[in-house]
């Protein structure tokens, strides 16, 4: 389902009149206060990107690259700086606790561990139904019926709803999760390494749960992970995020058949092909990955590069497009054609 | 329940005379605890010379022991329910202010629980009752106060811990408040820490409340409790050693029987708590 | 380390100023001492000069800030009984305390730890179970009951001990006994829990394996683990010992600080009780920096650490 379209133009793949969600310049800086000075981590660093209504956006990098720390900015638990932060034509740019709760419903959040997700001593179809009578959405009974056809809806069958989490499996904790982040039915779910922590054969039920709830629901899905693979088969477009700043984003076909960012190139080739023989030249990235707090000066990924020019450690490289998709690199798309 | 040990049931009906007895002492009580009758002082008990009148004997004053042992039992069980739950509503509401606003409130919970902890309730409340004056009612309000510590570390603690947990978050980002987060979320997630410490506390207040009285700056005459009989019968052990004897046969039964509870509980709590 | 040291020495100083603040406020807030002491019904004038005797008429603050400088100067006031210095009052009956202390902590640890070790070496016999029961009871009866209890055994009606006073040696009997037993129990358990952990430990359960007896397994390599539990017990002890001798000491009218207090007490003697006061909390805020010193010295995992 890969859709060649700009990210930036609205009007968008032709089912909405905008992007249902519009970041622009949005940077996430944490605070720390030592002792005697204070440390700014600008875990996010000037991300712009948008999502159209019934997308899968995948979102891929290292380990401490900021993906979480992005989606925790959109969901509003995280220190925000963000010119422009829009849902649905709406200004976001808020805190959790100071947005209303018509825009929480809208905007849901899944994360890594469903067993840390769960109250251990609620049973699974409690706490599916809790959002309902959070927002006063019915009364206890009808919330436990809705809640019983949303745990239906993922594959869970009655006998386990009254299980507590600890009774379940980690695929059937995370499908809990899912249904109780639906039952206020969303419009924009955000799953930050929904299946990082499952067995790799339940990753794919999962995956393929996501992808029938796109269907049927117009779900809008930004799907974080570090796995490339799923990714590449599972999303209509990719942003690649390498320490706080997107470095290539455009349809996932694209970019894992031809990247052009030479760490999208290294994340590709880092996963064996299924054939010995398409195993292709690997790019080997040099160095070690470098923490938040000391960000190289120029094209952070410089250090490591191997396509490195001389001026890729003094100015720091924009998207811009390239060969259907967009790139910040100085070598793959350069400002200034040289 | 099987597998209860038999000084289990023992102890479990031990509390349940104890507590009716407290609860109905107005009407089991033979005579007013307050009654004298100088002709009958320092009788003995029943069937060691004295008559059955006055099964226990009498005091120095002529009144009858049994109704003021009566009387004295639910004095010592009334202070003590009273003091555990103040103590334990004060903590843990401490406990939750601290987790919930951290900040300054967190830090000055903080040295307030070290101080508390720094010595003995005992000596705290002797420095207290010192100047203030001798009510009932300032007297219980102490008692409430102890302990309180305890339970505001244990909640303060399990409180901050939970606010991290990924439920929390998620049912935040679910649009939950955090007194919603509180309520049916955390509360539930710790009582079982909060019930333990009440069955700890709960004859530690007796044992407070009772020394105390024994050493005459607890509860004052005309009310008497288990320890003020054993205070003032100390000083006729010679010649009628029941005054004093028969309020220790009853605070031992009960601080062994809520102890042996207390143990018994906190084992089946445990397991219970480590399978989730 | 010295960061640890610095941060625990920092909040035993808060502690103690908490404490003295404590003891000045409460002490004064809740009641005018010079109407409980000189009684109701007096001329105004004798209240007034009394007041001014004792410097009670001045502006709270005032009498606060007088306090501490007083005390950073060793004065801690004068007894309104007698009008002595607090600090001789006090320190006159202080030996006495430190003697009996001293006595029945001699006793009680080596006592409740043999008891404890004998319990988990025959674990689940018929010693066992005994001494189990008598630890139980040991801990649940209240100091002065037992004191009552014993005090009408031995001394009443088998006339062997005297009740009451400090003169000789059987003196030290009736209340090291009272203490002892109930704090024995105390150490038994933790002795009896701390081993029978160790003994399930991986290592000695090889070492037993490898032939040596029962006995000989336990005392070697159980012991020295069990030694960093005993460090907090040790802590909670002394806590218990000296709330313990106040309760002793007027069971048995030992004339030492513990019946000194109740006496004040009941008095209102100010000064007298802000300086027992005092000089417990100190003792206690020192004892338990001592016990988290050698808890981190004693525990290889927190001392590799390098974390509090």
């Amino acid at each position: 389902m890969a859709v060649l379209c700009s990210p930036r133009r609205t009007g968008g793949c032709g089912m909405t009149s905008g992007p249902l969600l519009d970041v622009e310049h949005l940077s996430c800086v944490y605070e720390k206060r030592g002792l005697f000075a204070r440390r700014s981590i600008r875990a996010v660093d000037d991300v712009s990107l948008t999502l159209d209504r019934g997308e899968i956006l995948g979102l891929v990098g290292e380990s401490g690259c900021g993906k979480s720390s992005l989606a925790k900015a959109l969901v509003g638990i995280a220190p925000v700086e963000a010119p422009r932060l829009r849902f649905d034509d709406m200004d976001i740019a808020l805190p959790l606790q100071r947005r209303p709760a018509s825009l929480l419903t809208r905007l849901q959040y899944v994360f890594q561990d469903p067993l840390a997700a769960l109250d251990p001593q609620m049973t699974a179809i409690d706490q599916v139904a809790e959002p309902l009578l959070i927002h006063r959405r019915a009364s206890v009974a009808e919330a436990k019926r809705r809640a019983s056809d949303a745990l239906r809806l993922v594959n869970i069958g009655a006998d386990s709803e009254d299980r507590l989490p600890h009774q379940l499996s980690g695929g059937q904790r995370q499908r809990v999760v899912l249904a109780r982040a639906l039952i206020l039915e969303p419009d924009l779910l955000i799953c930050d390494e929904p299946i990082s922590a499952l067995d790799v054969s339940i990753q794919a039920q999962i995956v393929a749960l996501l992808a029938r709830l796109r269907v049927e629901r117009n779900l809008t899905i930004l799907f974080i992970s570090h796995g490339v693979s799923t990714v590449r088969r599972f999303c209509d477009r990719v942003a690649v995020m390498y320490l706080g700043r997107i470095c290539e984003v455009g349809p996932a076909t694209e970019i894992f058949e031809r990247p052009l960012h030479p760490y999208t190139q290294a994340l590709v080739a880092a996963v064996p092909p299924i054939h010995p023989r398409h195993r292709r030249h690997q790019p080997v990235l040099q160095g070690e990955a470098p923490d938040l707090a000391a960000i190289p000066s120029g094209c952070r990924f410089h250090p490591r590069c191997p396509a490195r020019i001389a001026a890729c450690d003094t100015l720091r490289p924009e998207l811009l497009s390239a060969a259907g998709r967009e790139v910040a690199c100085h070598v793959a798309a350069p400002a200034v054609p040289s | 329940m099987k597998g209860t040990p038999i000084v289990i049931y023992l102890a479990l009906g031990w509390m349940v005379v104890v507590v009716t007895v407290a609860l109905g002492a107005d009407l089991i009580s033979p005579y007013d605890y307050l009654a004298m009758d100088l002709r009958t002082r320092l009788a003995p008990l029943a069937w060691l010379g004295g008559a059955w009148l006055h099964p226990l004997g009498t005091d120095e004053l002529g009144r009858d022991v049994l109704s003021r042992l009566i009387q004295s039992t639910r004095t010592s069980i009334v202070v003590a329910i009273i003091g555990t739950a103040v103590g334990a509503c004060l903590g843990t509401g401490i406990g939750l202010a601290a987790a919930r606003y951290r900040g300054f409130v967190d830090d000055v919970v903080l040295a307030a629980i070290d101080f508390q902890a720094a010595l003995p309730f005992l000596i705290l409340a002797l420095a207290a009752l010192a100047f203030l004056d001798g009510s009932f009612v300032v007297f219980v309000a102490l008692m409430g106060v102890y302990g309180w510590e305890r339970y505001a570390r244990i909640v303060r603690a399990m409180t901050l811990s939970a606010q991290t947990r990924g439920y929390a978050i998620a049912l935040r980002v679910l649009g939950a408040s955090p007194l919603h987060l509180y309520l049916r979320h955390i509360l539930p997630n710790i009582a079982s820490a909060i019930i333990v410490n009440v069955t700890l506390t709960f004859p530690e207040i007796i044992l407070l409340e009772t020394s105390l009285s024994f050493l005459g700056i607890g509860i004052q005459p005309p009310a008497t409790s288990l320890g003020n009989m054993v205070g003032f019968g100390r000083d006729y052990l010679m010649t009628a050693w029941w005054i004093a004897v028969a309020p220790s046969v009853v605070i031992f039964l009960t601080t062994l029987s809520l102890s042996l509870l207390g143990d018994w509980l906190r084992d089946r709590f445990d397991p219970a708590l480590r399978a989730a | 380390m010295t960061a640890f040291m610095l941060r625990k020495g920092a909040r035993a100083l808060l502690t103690v100023l908490l404490l003295v603040t404590f003891a000045f406020f409460v002490l004064r807030l809740t009641g005018d001492p010079a109407v409980m002491l000189v009684g109701h019904g007096v001329p105004a004038e004798a209240l007034e000069a009394f007041r001014a005797r004792w410097g009670l008429d001045q502006p709270l603050w005032l009498q606060y800030f007088k306090y501490l400088n007083n005390l950073a100067t060793g004065d801690f006031g004068r007894s309104f009984i007698g009008d002595r210095s607090a600090w001789s009052v006090v320190m006159e009956r202080l030996p006495k305390t430190l003697m009996l202390m001293s006595v029945t902590a001699l006793v009680t640890v080596p006592l409740g730890v043999f008891i404890g070790i004998v319990t988990a070496i025959f674990r689940d016999t018929w010693i066992d179970r005994l001494l189990i029961g008598f630890s139980a009871i040991g801990l649940s009866l209240p100091v002065y009951v037992l004191g009552i209890l014993l005090i009408l055994v031995f001394s009443v009606q088998l006339s062997l001990l005297p009740s009451t006073g400090s003169g000789t040696v059987w003196h030290f009997i009736l209340p090291v006994a009272t203490m002892a037993i109930g704090d024995a129990a105390l150490f038994a358990r933790f002795a009896r829990s701390a081993l029978l952990d160790a003994l399930n430990q991986p290592f000695v359960i090889t070492a037993l394996a490898k032939g040596r007896t029962r006995i000989g397994g336990v005392l070697w390599h159980a012991l020295p683990n069990a030694a960093l539990p005993l460090v907090t017990v040790v802590g909670f002890y002394v806590g218990r010992i000296v709330a313990g001798a106040v309760i002793t000491e007027n069971v048995v009218a030992w004339p030492g600080i513990g019946s000194l207090l109740v006496l004040s007490v009941k008095n209102r003697d100010l000064a007298v009780v802000e300086t027992i006061v005092i000089l417990i909390g100190i003792s206690m805020v020192l004892a338990n920096l001592v016990v988290d010193l050698l808890h981190r010295r004693l525990d290889p995992r927190l001392a590799a650490e390098g974390q509090p």
